[in-house]
């Protein structure tokens, strides 16, 4: 919606490409996840660093954002340089009311999504992920025999280059529809994935017991750059009045996430995590 | 079917209709809107609605490139 006050259509058109790229909070709950169980808590200098992997992550955002745009801009929609002038408002300290309010503003908003589509999803997942029952006689998890479990272990072979494993790849399904979906999701296939006392560990143990490093690190790549948002594609339909746009931003940012993930975790792989 | 069997059918049934009317887009629930529920459509809102947000609709209905011309005053 932001992009229409840039009169150039090509102009436009990038800034709208590259638009899902920029970190929304609907990443931080799988940021905040994995960072927590992943990225030890102590100081790299006068920094901590699980604030500097955040911040790195937020960087990445940007900076492929800029890339793709110039891609965009030199190969397939070539425009000369066009001057932009915006009037920007004057800078100001943050005030600590102003702050207050935003922050209670936006956990609103999240507590309420919590509440309705997230819950309501996480209801349907832990449905696919408990029918069918189980064969008489089977001895595998239960969760493998469902619609969900079924689901993830024929999308494995497709995901595992990139170091995720059957669960992920659930996660990630219903993770399209909205990101923050992700970790209840992960939560769900966990919890039901587990046997006896397990169902009621924290999550945040449980994955940094299950998963290496390596692949830890090859999700949050994912996560910076996946079209996990079907709004976002949705406006993007409305604001370019066709469907030649949407459908190239979802081919390349599942074609960008996939690289990310499978380089990073070939990268630490290499490096031993 | 047991009592239990048939709550957890329709708690599971009812969160499957809703969750699927909140992703739909906008075009498709106002053709249910005006098909299925012979309701009036609805203007597009102002934003893609992420986040929950209740941001106006906006003046253009989302089609075409605004030409914003600004005079700025220092």
């Amino acid at each position: 919606m932001a992009t229409r006050t840039i009169a150039n259509w090509q102009d436009r058109l990038a800034t709208i490409m590259v638009a899902p790229l920029m970190t929304c909070s609907a990443r931080l709950p799988v940021y905040a996840l994995l960072i927590g169980a992943f990225v030890p808590d102590r100081a790299f200098g006068p920094i901590n660093l699980r604030g500097l992997t955040l911040f790195v992550l937020y960087v990445a955002g940007v900076v492929s954002a800029m890339a793709v745009a110039w891609v965009f801009k030199r190969v397939w929609h070539r425009s000369g340089y066009q001057p932009l002038m915006l009037e920007l408002p004057p800078y100001r300290a943050p005030g600590l009311r102003n702050l207050v309010l935003g922050l209670w503003e936006r956990t609103r908003i999240f507590l309420r999504r919590v509440g309705t589509i997230i819950f309501a999803l996480m209801v349907v997942l832990w449905f696919l992920s408990t029918w069918p029952v189980p064969p008489d006689g089977a001895t595998d998890q239960a969760i493998r025999y469902s619609l969900a479990g079924q689901l993830g272990q024929l999308l494995q072979p497709l995901v595992a280059p990139i170091g995720f494993n059957w669960q992920i790849a659930i996660a990630l399904v219903p993770g399209l529809a909205a990101r923050e979906v992700a970790v209840g999701a992960l939560g769900t296939v966990y919890a039901l994935s587990a046997a006896g006392d397990n169902v009621a560990e924290q999550l945040a143990p449980v994955l940094a017991h299950s998963w290496s490093l390596a692949t830890a690190y090859a999700l949050l790549a994912w996560y910076v750059f996946a079209p996990q948002c079907l709004s976002t594609l949705a406006v993007v339909r409305r604001e370019t009045n066709s469907w030649r746009y949407p459908l190239a931003m979802l081919v390349y940012l599942f074609a960008l996430a996939y690289l990310a993930a499978f380089v990073t975790y070939r990268v630490a792989l290499w490096l031993g995590a | 079917m047991n009592m239990q069997s048939a709550i957890v059918a329709l708690v599971v049934l009812g969160c499957g209709l809703y969750a699927l009317w909140v992703l739909l887009p906008l075009a498709a629930r106002n053709w249910v809107r005006r098909v299925v529920l012979r309701q009036p459509a609805r203007a597009a809102d102002g934003c893609g609605a992420c986040d929950s947000c209740a941001a106006p609709a906006s003046p253009s209905g989302g089609k075409a490139a605004e030409h914003v011309v600004r005079v700025v005053r220092h």
